[in-house]
């Protein structure tokens, strides 16, 4: 007589990419079949977040096998239970445990020794793809809330951000700026009501890494924000998150609710007089809302235009209170800063940026999907090694980051170790984590002129140069595109490229132009290539 | 509707905008100043035109509906701060917000109809008018657009006849754009009638059109 086999759990991606591929379907598929074969005590179907290689959905994990499946549909669901009951029946017998023999239909088993999966440091995502976001107790009995619960008891707020401070963490929504020092400014702020806001507003077209965190493990977001409250000494939070995200708007509303109902939001947190309410707002579409001053309009139900710093947020931000505004990641990195500790964290990742970070990988690269990689970790690494570089018969021809406020790494320089310094000097930026891979067909000009309608079209159209500057210059790059620029047309581009930069209010307007300068300075040929050719310009000038 | 004529634009637009700073003080206005404050945000050509003031037929609607926003009122205590809150709940339950909706929010958050109007038509995702049938989005995210959404736009632009952005004149579907889903690993993706649809060809994107109509 054998001892039972131990219950299996099915984790089912659900968050929005596999939802895209089917994910709800199969899940049902799956519930319905192990609910017809009785199977509910021994099988447990679990909703989970981002599982990774979102290019390939729908996902779905077989524990404790650790074994996943790709490209899984929900007409494979009955299979896989009856394969499932058939090595249980065949370990009845002789007793002996083997390994899973099935693959779905159309998909296949994945290899998760691969360096997608291998060459991961999961800091931010760890608990990602294992629990249920929709239930707190998943959450909690992976320790969600005890390092707020330690926080709260045992230590004293400056002690919360000295460690911020020494770990190292660095604002992961792009600009870079150093957490801690952001944390001590505003806990110096005086006043008894303070406010802390989770900027979700990424908006950054080709990134979906706070979508992801926010779907897969909205409580560690909560509990961040929860002790950045404790340690800046704010009462009220807000989450502004944009509207097309709306999985993780559900999975948050849900979150807030239960972390109220277990009293780990709300007034007396842990029997002490520490209180911390959050609030969801839900943007309406403006990329601009994503710059903290123009968010802190929004928040503020108005429009979401920014206005000059001083004074910084810190000393006027929501309804003119000291406000901490932090991203999502950043909020996800506190939890395990303060469990490790900061020396755990500043061994991690490079001299100036320490930690992980999150990365979104897409476009024609044949492993999409989302990431987490020491700090430091070369571009070639993660786009050729973990994302196995461009499909089958073309090749890499630059990476973007950072969105319409990034620039172009060219292939030449994949080498780079990716942080915040050494983005800058290739011209573009870490941003918030977007990564698009380009092949050789892709146009750098017209991928220019992409960004720059974006940009145009998403300036709030507060200042000049932002306002009537991406207007010129995206009139200049489909100049260049439709092949009636001359060299003066160039030099002029370039030149207001540095004007808007220099002389635009806010970060929108200021790194609009960095797309085109970036491919200016990596492609400048494919510019010269469009000019009309000079011999044209003689004719037309002769008659 | 009220279609803005270019030569009625005031010639003072720099002390509209010192005005805008007092919004509140806009209901205290004389009607016409108030009136000419409020058609200034709605100048500029690419705003859709402002609601009017309507004073004798005011509609029944108007008076007694909208029902279903009183919870999302009350529950912010119609403080101002919650406006685009309510006007996303709005939508979600109206499906657009018409004039009479943007009036009675205003009344009821105590803001001036042109701070309302011009929060409203500041963000991309509110409509003002009702949407068509059927809807297909195009995601022209990067990673959409590197892999391929202009073919999908145009193959779709040809097939309704409509440029990307406008409705087809029968009401039938509306074809739109968004910028990015943050499904990129699926890119690229169209949005049917509110369903993602992923790795999107010209012909599966055409057959699902097709097939609404």
């Amino acid at each position: 007589m054998t001892a039972p086999p131990a219950p299996l759990c099915l984790r089912c991606c659900t968050s929005a990419g596999c939802l895209a591929s089917g994910a709800a379907e199969l899940r049902q598929a799956l519930q319905r079949a192990v609910s017809c074969l009785e199977l509910v005590d021994r099988i447990e179907i679990r909703g989970v977040g981002c599982l990774g290689p979102c290019s390939q959905g729908a996902l779905l994990a077989v524990d404790p096998d650790g074994a996943l499946f790709a490209g899984v549909r929900a007409e494979d669901a009955t299979g896989l239970i009856a394969a499932l009951v058939r090595r249980w029946e065949l370990e009845a017998i002789d007793g002996q445990r083997r390994p899973l023999a099935w693959t779905p239909g159309r998909g296949e088993r994945l290899d998760t020794s691969r360096p997608f999966f291998a060459r991961q440091r999961r800091v931010v995502l760890e608990n990602c793809g294992l629990i249920d976001p929709e239930r707190i107790e998943a959450a909690i009995e992976r320790g969600a809330y005890d390092q707020l619960r330690r926080a709260v008891q045992e230590l004293t707020p400056m002690q919360v951000v000295e460690t911020i401070y020494r770990s190292g963490l660095r604002g992961r929504g792009g600009a870079g700026y150093p957490t801690g020092l952001k944390w001590s400014t505003v806990a110096k702020m005086p006043g008894d009501h303070k406010v802390v806001v989770c900027n979700a507003d990424e908006g950054d077209p080709g990134a979906f890494m706070d979508r992801s965190v926010l779907e897969g493990d909205p409580h560690r977001v909560l509990e961040g924000m929860a002790i950045a409250a404790f340690a800046v000494g704010a009462s009220r939070g807000f989450i502004y998150i944009r509207a097309e995200y709306t999985l993780a708007i559900e999975n948050l509303r849900g979150a807030i609710e239960q972390a109220q109902r277990h009293r780990l939001l709300g007034q007396r947190l842990f029997d002490s007089s520490f209180e911390f309410t959050v609030e969801l707002r839900v943007g309406a579409g403006a990329y601009v809302c994503g710059e903290e001053t123009a968010l802190i309009h929004s928040i503020e139900g108005k429009r979401g235009t920014p206005r000059p710093r001083p004074p910084y947020p810190a000393e006027q931000g929501v309804g003119g209170l000291p406000t901490l505004i932090n991203n999502v990641e950043t909020f996800a990195n506190v939890v395990p800063i303060l469990r490790e500790g900061s020396d755990w964290y500043a061994a991690i990742g490079t001299t100036s940026s320490k930690g992980t970070k999150v990365f979104s990988l897409t476009g024609n690269v044949r492993w999409g999907g989302l990431l987490e990689v020491p700090m430091g970790t070369s571009l070639a690494t993660i786009v050729q090694e973990m994302g196995g570089g461009a499909p089958e018969g073309s090749t890499i021809k630059a990476v973007q980051t950072g969105g319409p406020s990034g620039g172009c790494v060219p292939a030449s320089e994949l080498n780079t170790a990716v942080d915040y310094a050494s983005l800058q000097e290739l011209g573009t930026i870490m941003g918030s984590g977007g990564m698009v891979v380009m092949d050789h067909s892709t146009n750098m000009v017209a991928l220019a002129a992409f960004f720059m309608e974006f940009c145009r079209d998403e300036s709030c159209g507060k200042c000049v140069p932002c306002r009537a500057g991406t207007v010129q210059l995206h009139g200049l790059l489909q100049k260049h595109l439709a092949g009636d620029a001359t060299a003066a047309d160039l030099a002029q581009l370039e030149a207001l490229c540095h004007m808007v930069k220099d002389t635009s209010l806010c970060g929108l307007g200021q790194s609009a132009p960095k797309p085109v300068l970036s491919t200016l300075r990596f492609f400048r040929e494919e510019y010269v290539a469009l000019l009309k050719p000079v011999a044209a310009r003689a004719t037309e000038a002769a008659p | 509707m009220r279609v803005f004529n270019p030569r009625e634009r005031p010639r003072r637009r720099s002390q509209a905008r010192e005005d805008s700073e007092k919004t509140k003080e806009y209901s205290e206005i004389s009607p016409n100043r108030y009136d000419f404050l409020r058609w200034i945000e709605g100048c500029d050509s690419v705003m859709p035109s402002a609601p009017t003031e309507r004073s004798a037929e005011a509609s029944a609607e108007e008076v007694s509906g909208f029902e279903a926003l009183q919870s999302i009122l009350a529950r912010h205590q119609r403080s101002p701060d919650s406006l685009i809150e309510v006007l996303n709940h709005a939508q979600e339950t109206y499906h657009y917000l018409s004039d009479d909706l943007l009036r009675h929010v205003a009344r009821n958050l105590g803001l001036p109809l042109s701070q309302v109007f011009g929060t409203a038509s500041f963000y991309h995702l509110f409509r003002f008018q009702a949407p068509a049938r059927h809807n297909c989005t195009v995601c022209t995210g990067t990673a959409c657009s590197v892999i391929g959404a202009g073919r999908l736009v145009e193959a779709l632009e040809q097939e309704l006849g409509i440029r990307l952005g406008s409705s087809r004149a029968d009401g039938s579907i509306d074809l739109g754009s968004v910028r990015c889903l943050g499904t990129c690993g699926a890119a690229p993706l169209v949005v049917i009638d509110g369903v993602v649809a992923k790795q999107q060809t010209v012909a599966s994107v055409l057959e699902a059109v097709r097939s609404l109509r």
